[in-house]
């Protein structure tokens, strides 16, 4: 049987209210804590052995788990048990207070006399004051002294009146024997007491990457680096004659990414930087004005020795855009809302000096465009998203520039976020979820490239993509992860290959006339359950609702009658307990410390019982 | 691991539910079997938290990456002591390092007041274990420090911010932490005895201790920041005035206010609304606090960055504790009557009340000046700054006036003082006080504010020792010891009131490190090997400026030798230090301690190819007694908070502690340094950049814009971009303009008020200015409001018995009394 703990404390001015260590008052069984701790370091004595070799702070905190564990069993066994075996913590009581809840007050009481005193002989407190003061706190000691000396006398002597009885009735020892024991009781109780899409530059440091890096090498993130070294090698078995500028996916030219606002968290919330370089990454230009245009303000702020000027204070949501001339060129960004979530870093890349002969001019002429044969998808499945990039060849076979009657839009599908122009800048515009390029095009093909977050929450999505332009034949490339698989009506040959160690879908469909819809299914992706979460919230709602009920149900007089007989059958039981004890103080099956400690115990419990049955209806003094 | 980790914590938050649901219905019931099923719960959930910090720590030891937040807060070649530090470095951390500091002391807590307060302790783990729900739910929706890549694992973590990565911004936040959340249990008493009615002085008994607990450690975190502001971002103050300071400084008022009141409450029975207010203030400040951290409602270098979801959540919560708690208090109040009255304004309990005032204005005034540019911005549209000198100029005679209540409050009689009493009590301090005024014209300190603040201080210092003096003659009468023994015995025996005068020691010497900065200088000069320039008593030289690496950052170093008074006392070696993981470079400063002032160089930029750099040369008078003054202030709360029976021991530790604490004084006073003779080359002297007044007007009222620095003032921020703007302003000024020319030029130039560190006296911010006044004049009006209604009671009231009757019985027991009270010593 699992024994209870309790706390001891004094009879008498003595204070001491503090707990004793749990104990088992009969018994030499195993108490719970000890099981725990045994159980403990038996746990961790294995688990060191297994994972033997690993460092020693690993080993340390591999033991603090394993008895953080005993621990939540120990706990978890103490709020168990009062609810299987209805036992509980007993205090002892002093009326309707408990013992230590009045010595505490006695001893508070003493400490304001004497500060009171102290005050007086200080001369601070006037000799009327003192007098009434004092002899107000006074009464009170003296009040809680008499209170402490009812212990004695309340239901306690009720008890040991009729544990006395009931010892001779059993025949085993006399009144006086009976007295002695109390006292010698009494007397040892005294004693006790956002993503980035930018190829190869990093989303979270703008670091400039490798064009095989998979992660940053400054902070680690993962850059799209990845897909245009997974690309690379596919192209040749895609697509035999790769196009010029595919070739400039390998290299990217700054200019293309010039003026494109892009988010990140690594500025503080509410800034904008602007680089400012010519031509190269590397080529940084320094001391040269940059401003940011918003409405009718202008922010003015020369860039530093990164060719950096970092802008703050404007309202969140303002629509701004980063201007600055440089040798005469006029640059000029995306127009863009201010943040208001981590900032957004824009680059303005100034042609380089002597560089690109101008190109011959032509007078754009009427006509159509459509997407090239290197069109293509990729996916890369991310934690909670899939971050899809659109490759868009735009084709136009005149040798002129082509204007068409309408600009070229692409709606992104249905749940899509964070649409953001890679390449193809400032032709393309993202507005919202709708990429518009607009003309003229030059002759051969303009490489466009979007990129969107689609969020999802289960493992299957399904992405719908209008082709706004017909498509002469699409790849479509997905990272293989876990049990991740694609179908779509449009794409009937998908097949499993292996780049770098490495798994990836690849779909690949005939022409897509424009107005045709892509399909893509995508299944098995990974995915975190929400049933747990919703499951302990379920379960916390239905306690506090359980615990709510309990609460504000009030007890019917039926169960007040069950009540008195519970608490006399308690009463009984206790009775004989202590009986029982006594007999065996008397037989010397019982050390003196453990006899002392249980009794004390028992009698707190009768006590209380005593008390509840007043409360019930007065029966308790009729024992 | 990550797994398991989460499933503690959803585990966590059903026991933390069912603690709450056991604990009240078993209260309400009356069943023990209930409520003892609640607390164990209550205990499980401790147990519980302290297996997830361990899952967690493990994470970080052993670089599992695959844990986002581990990730993002460490990496390989972090150093173990940060690795394991990392826990509460970021939002999802610190939130469940919250709930495991709230779990432990909360268990603590009810084990230590289970008996002595049975009544109440239901309601106390319901109380807790509702806002460790509130805490968990966060973590559980919105910031599971668990959560995992699912999909790529990246092979090394981002690392810890270099800025953090220091030992005080180590101690700083748990300190903080344990501070803050320390705040909850006495609001968890406090709500029980509202629930049960039990409204007697003994929940104040319960708490007071741990409101003292919290509060030290509160002060500790603040110290620890402002420590760390001062050697880590290397702008040579040490306070300023930024919102996450500020939000950890409002529950410090308010439970400073706390301290004081209670003590009118348990010798007089009188404001029982007030002390059960001040506690619910207090914990709300402190979630209020945790919301401006983490909500990025307010532009702080020290915020997490804005979310919106979470602001939701904070406001939610807070509502509903102000509603639950001030309903409770309404409810309540029939029992909440004071039972004594004010009777007169020279005693003790009425300088706790103008102390109480003061704070309460300190509280409210810093949190109106805190959210209002978030305020103006919501109802502008505009942001604007409200910045160290709009504070300052509040909170300098506010906190005077604090110092010399200081001096005045203990040597005010309860009840009333009489004329003779008050001559008595205060003829000495006075006489100190107004001996250190006469001195300080005569050596023509300024007396606005330092002159004041010195005879303040010296007032104050004089009531201390007054009453160690006194106290220590009676007891030497009473104990027939000497007067030493007499004097550590008093401290034993009287340990709240003597712990507590030591605690306003400490204060004193605070104070005088805050008076310090008035004679602070500052002066930034661009400097070559061998070229040198003098600052006040001092010269610095430098030598070099070199370049090293090792695996993480390269460090570029200027070395410098300083000059006392042409003697030389040391290299100084302040540093800009580019962590090839992070883009900001961080400022190492070189500072030479002493024990009257520090000398402090700070190196904002260098040319490489010149081998030049500007130096920031800093003269910081008595600022060291801030920190002196802290230690000062945390040994007076360990003797308040100091158990009973520790007290034999402590009386045989003293002289041992005594001479630790002087120990320590003479090693700072020796930091000075060996001085040697040192021959100075004048011909290199640089001469420092002369600033006009308007110039150095305007450097106080203009921020730097740079976004990193804090919003710091032009005069005191080290960055180039507030050097390119005082450059800035050198040229309007040259160019004829005036100051309200070069304000406009800035307000035009910006958009916005933003640049200014004071937003300007017209339209809308002019509620700004009328604030503090209207606070003032609603405190004073409902200061007399009550005093009004108390006397009109006074008038009306029975005059209470003083002893009851005694009978023989009673004689025995007043002589049993006796003997107990005589043993007490």
């Amino acid at each position: 049987m699992m024994r209870r703990f309790r706390r001891a404390s004094t009879a008498s001015s003595k204070i001491s209210i503090n707990p004793l260590p749990p104990t088992s008052p009969t018994s030499d069984q195993l108490r719970p804590w000890q099981f725990f701790t045994l159980g403990g370091l038996v746990c961790a004595t294995v688990a060191v052995f297994v994972i033997r070799g690993t460092s020693a702070e690993n080993l340390i905190l591999v033991c603090l788990g394993v008895f953080a564990a005993a621990l939540v069993g120990l706990a978890a066994l103490n709020a168990l048990r009062p609810l299987v075996t209805g036992e509980t913590r007993e205090p002892e009581m002093v009326g309707g207070n408990t013992r230590a809840a009045i010595e505490r007050e006695k001893n508070l009481v003493l400490r304001s006399i004497k500060e009171l005193e102290f005050d007086h002989a200080m001369g601070k407190v006037a000799e009327g004051d003192y007098e009434e003061m004092v002899g107000r706190l006074r009464s009170r000691a003296v009040r809680l002294l008499e209170q402490l000396d009812k212990s004695g006398s309340g239901y306690r002597e009720i008890i040991e009146r009729e544990l006395a009885s009931r010892l001779v009735k059993a025949g085993t020892t006399s009144l006086r024997d009976a007295d002695a024991s109390r006292q010698m009781a009494e007397g040892k109780g005294q004693e006790t007491a956002a993503q980035d899409f930018s190829p190869g530059i990093c989303a979270q440091c703008g670091t400039s990457n490798d064009a095989d890096a998979r992660f940053c090498k400054s902070c680690g993130t993962k850059v799209l680096a990845l897909f245009l070294a997974l690309f690379i090698p596919f192209s040749f078995f895609l697509f035999p004659f790769t196009t010029p500028a595919f070739a400039q996916l390998q290299m990217p030219d700054p200019k293309q990414m010039s003026g494109i606002p892009r988010p990140v968290t690594d500025l503080p919330t509410g800034h904008v930087s602007v680089r400012l370089i010519r031509g190269q990454l590397s080529n940084n230009i320094q001391g040269h004005p940059v401003e940011i245009h918003a409405g009718g303000k202008i922010l003015t702020i020369k860039t530093d020795e990164n060719g950096r000027a970092q802008f703050s204070g404007v309202a969140t949501g303002t629509t701004v855009k980063a201007v600055a001339v440089v040798d005469g060129e006029r640059l000029e960004s995306q127009d863009f809302p201010w943040p208001g979530d981590g900032g957004i870093r824009v680059m303005l890349v100034a042609t380089a000096k002597g560089g690109e002969a101008p190109l011959p001019v032509f007078q754009p002429v009427a006509g159509n465009v459509m997407l090239g044969d290197q069109t293509r998808v990729i996916i890369d499945p991310e934690d909670g998203s899939l971050q899809v990039y659109y490759i868009l060849d735009i084709q136009n076979s005149a040798r002129a520039p082509v204007n068409p009657s309408s600009a070229v839009f692409m709606d992104m599908p249905t749940g899509a976020q964070t649409t953001t122009i890679l390449r193809g800048g400032p032709q393309a515009v993202a507005r919202g979820d709708r990429v518009t390029v607009t003309g003229p095009f030059a002759p051969g093909a303009t490489p466009v490239e979007v990129a969107y977050r689609m969020p999802f929450d289960t493992g299957d999505v399904t992405i719908q993509q209008t082709m706004s332009l017909p498509v002469p034949g699409l790849a479509v490339l997905i990272k293989k992860v876990g049990d991740l698989g694609m179908t779509s009506p449009q794409l009937p040959n998908v097949q499993e290959r292996e780049f770098d160690g490495e798994r990836y879908i690849l779909g690949q469909g005939p022409a897509i006339p424009a107005g045709g819809i892509l399909t893509l299914n995508i299944s098995g992706l990974p995915h975190k359950s929400p049933i747990p979460r919703r499951l302990a919230l379920v379960l916390a709602l239905l306690m506090i609702g359980g615990g709510t009920w309990a609460a504000t149900r009030t007890p019917s007089k039926s169960a007040d009658t069950g009540r008195t007989k519970q608490l006399t059958t308690r009463r009984e039981k206790l009775f004989g307990d202590l009986v029982r004890l006594e007999q065996q103080k008397r037989a010397g099956d019982v050390d003196a410390a453990r006899y002392a400690e249980r009794r004390t115990t028992l009698i707190a419990q009768l006590e209380r019982v005593y008390r509840d049955l007043d409360a019930q209806g007065g029966q308790g003094a009729v024992a | 691991m990550a797994t398991l980790g989460y499933f503690v914590l959803l585990s966590t938050f059903v026991v933390c539910s069912y603690a709450v649901a056991a604990s009240v219905a078993g209260a309400r019931r009356g069943s023990k079997r209930l409520v003892d099923s609640g607390i164990g719960a209550f205990h499980l959930v401790t147990a519980l938290m302290v297996m997830a910090s361990v899952l967690m720590v493990q994470a970080f030891v052993t670089d599992d990456f695959s844990i986002r937040y581990v990730w993002k807060y460490s990496d390989s070649v972090q150093p173990l002591f940060f690795k394991i530090t990392s826990y509460w470095g970021g939002l999802d951390g610190s939130i469940m390092f919250w709930v495991f500091l709230l779990a432990c002391f909360g268990s603590v807590a009810v084990q230590v007041n289970r008996d002595s307060h049975r009544e109440l302790i239901p309601y106390v783990v319901a109380v807790i274990a509702g806002v460790q729900m509130f805490f968990l739910f966060l973590m559980l929706i919105h910031n599971n420090p668990f959560d995992t890549f699912l999909t790529a694992v990246p092979p090394d973590g981002k690392g810890l911010n270099p800025l953090l990565q220091n030992v005080y911004m180590v101690i700083h936040p748990p300190s903080l932490y344990i501070g803050l959340v320390g705040m909850t249990i006495p609001f968890a008493f406090g709500m029980a005895a509202l629930i049960t009615g039990h409204l007697d002085d003994a929940w104040l008994r319960a708490v007071r201790r741990w409101t003292m607990f919290a509060w030290i450690f509160l002060s500790f975190g603040l110290t620890l920041g402002m420590i760390w502001a001062y050697e880590e971002l290397g702008w040579g103050g040490f306070w300023g005035w930024d919102p996450v300071e500020n939000a950890g400084l409002l529950p410090w008022f308010t439970a400073t206010a706390f301290f004081h009141s209670v003590m009118v409450q348990e010798r007089r029975s009188m404001l029982r609304v007030w002390n059960v207010t001040l506690v619910i203030l207090t914990f709300f400040l402190t979630i209020f606090a945790t919301f401006m951290t983490r909500s990025g409602i307010v532009q702080s270098v020290h915020s997490f960055g804005e979310n919106p979801e979470l602001a939701m959540m904070f406001s939610v919560f807070m509502i509903v504790v102000l509603v639950f708690s001030f309903g409770l208090v309404i409810y309540r109040l029939p029992l909440l009557r004071a039972s004594n009255e004010l009777d007169s304004w020279a005693s003790r309990e009425a300088a706790f009340l103008v102390n109480n005032w003061i704070l309460l204005f300190c509280a409210f005034f810093v949190l109106f000046a805190t959210m209002f540019p978030t305020i103006s911005e919501a109802l502008t549209g505009e942001r604007l700054t409200v910045g160290p000198p709009f504070f300052n100029r509040w909170m300098l005679p506010i906190g005077l006036m604090l110092l010399l209540l200081t001096g005045i409050g203990p040597l005010l009689a309860w009840r009333k003082s009489s004329v003779e009493n008050l001559r008595y009590q205060f003829l000495w301090p006075t006489v100190c006080g107004a001996t250190t005024a006469v001195l300080v014209l005569a050596l023509g300190v300024r007396v606005w504010s330092s002159g004041i603040c010195f005879a303040f201080s010296a007032f104050v210092l004089g009531t201390i020792s007054q009453e160690f003096w006194r106290g220590a003659v009676i007891r030497r009468k009473s104990t027939g010891t000497d007067l030493f023994t007499a004097a550590i015995g008093l401290v034993g025996r009287s340990r709240r009131r003597y712990g507590g005068y030591i605690v306003h020691v400490g204060i004193v010497l605070m104070f005088l490190g805050f008076a310090g900065q008035g004679f602070k200088k500052s002066e930034q000069v661009l400097l070559k090997p061998g070229q040198q320039t003098t600052v006040g008593d001092y010269t610095v030289r430098m030598d070099a400026l070199r370049i090293t690496q090792d695996d993480s950052k390269q460090m570029v170093t200027g070395h410098f030798t300083a000059f006392k008074n042409g003697k030389e006392i040391g290299k100084m070696y302040p540093a800009r230090w580019l962590f090839h993981k992070h883009e900001e470079p961080t400022t190492e400063v070189a500072i030479r301690r002493m024990w009257d002032e520090d000398l402090y160089l700070v190196l904002p930029s260098y040319q490489v190819n010149t081998q030049s750099a500007s130096v920031d040369i800093v003269v910081n008078p008595l600022i060291n007694w801030i920190w002196v003054g802290f230690a000062v202030m945390a040994f007076g709360t360990t003797i308040v908070l100091l158990p009973e029976r520790t007290f034999a021991f402590a009386m045989a530790k003293f002289p041992a502690e005594a001479a630790t604490t002087a120990g320590m004084l003479l090693l700072m006073a020796s930091l000075a340094g060996p001085a040697f003779a040192q021959h100075v080359e004048t011909e290199t002297n640089v001469p420092l950049a002369i600033y006009s007044p308007l110039e150095r007007e305007l450097h106080g009222d203009i921020i730097c814009m740079c976004g990193t620095c804090g919003r710091k003032n032009l005069a005191e921020c080290t960055c180039s971009k507030a050097a390119d703007m005082r450059a800035e302003i050198t040229g309007l000024v040259k160019e004829g303009k005036n100051h309200e020319d070069v304000i406009q030029y800035y307000v035009a130039k910006y958009g916005s008020q933003e640049p200014l560190a004071s937003p300007i006296d017209k339209g809308f911010n002019r509620l700004a200015w009328l604030f503090p006044y209207a606070i003032g004049g609603f405190g004073a009006v409902a200061g007399a409001f009550v005093v009004r209604k108390w006397s009109r009671r006074s008038e009306t009231s029975v005059p209470v018995l003083a002893t009851a009757p005694a009978s023989a019985d009673d004689a025995a027991l007043q002589a049993r009394l006796d003997r107990e009270l005589e043993n007490l010593d």
